[in-house]
């Protein structure tokens, strides 16, 4: 297979559960917030955690992704 | 001038400090033998020796649950340093196409093109924030997990 399609592939498969669930940490967390507005900074200070620690699953798929393009 | 932390190496420095100084600090709270009983289950094993009733069939199924902490100690090299490169090196390259983007745009205008880069920068300023942040909690989770005393 061609090695730029792959490095595409890649990075998109990798990028679609990351950012569903991205998705879904923000919705609770806006909900939660809904519900109970005085706990917001300890709210957003793990909302801020979970996004980082989910955000860098896409990073490692882009790693790939740019390993296969540039590396013989 | 690229960032430091766009090269695999400084990271791959950085998470080794971290996770070698974690096995550092959880020998020198708990002793070699508590903390070495972590990854090398034979805890059980010594308690049925000495007598005490036990179950041999948990005592094995602690042995691979050492040896799977084995590989989450490894993992979590390969996350700090993967994580922190990846985002400061995905951040370097968005900053350079950008850049040259807006450059073959606005030939004409080249003016406009540095302040709209400032933006840019000004967003990576922000994820570097966070994933220091990031770093350093982890770092102190780990550090506590590796310390806390059972009981």
């Amino acid at each position: 297979m061609d090695k730029n399609l792959l490095a595409g592939i890649t990075i998109v498969l990798g990028a679609m559960v990351p950012a569903a669930m991205i998705g879904r940490f923000s919705t609770e967390a806006m909900r939660s917030l809904g519900r109970n507005p005085e706990s917001g900074p300890m709210i957003s200070a793990n909302l801020i955690l979970a996004l980082a620690l989910t955000e860098a699953i896409a990073i490692y798929s882009l790693v790939v992704a740019l390993a296969i393009k540039f590396v013989e | 001038m690229r960032s430091a932390a766009s090269d695999l190496n400084t990271t791959l420095a950085l998470a080794l400090f971290s996770v070698i100084g974690i096995q550092v600090y959880g020998i020198k709270v708990q002793g070699f033998f508590r903390y070495a009983n972590r990854f090398i289950r034979v805890g059980k094993i010594i308690d049925m020796i000495r007598g005490r009733p036990g179950n041999p069939l948990t005592a094995v199924i602690d042995l691979f649950i050492g040896v799977l902490e084995i590989f989450d100690e490894l993992t979590k090299l390969l996350s700090f340093s993967f994580r922190l490169f990846g985002n400061i090196f995905a951040g370097e390259v968005l900053l350079i196409v950008t850049a040259t983007l807006l450059f073959q745009i606005f030939k004409n205008l080249a003016l406009i093109v540095y302040p709209a880069s400032l933006i840019f920068v000004a967003l990576e300023i922000f994820v570097g924030f966070i994933q220091a942040f990031i770093f350093a909690t982890l770092t102190l989770v780990f550090l506590r997990i590796a310390t806390a005393h059972h009981g």
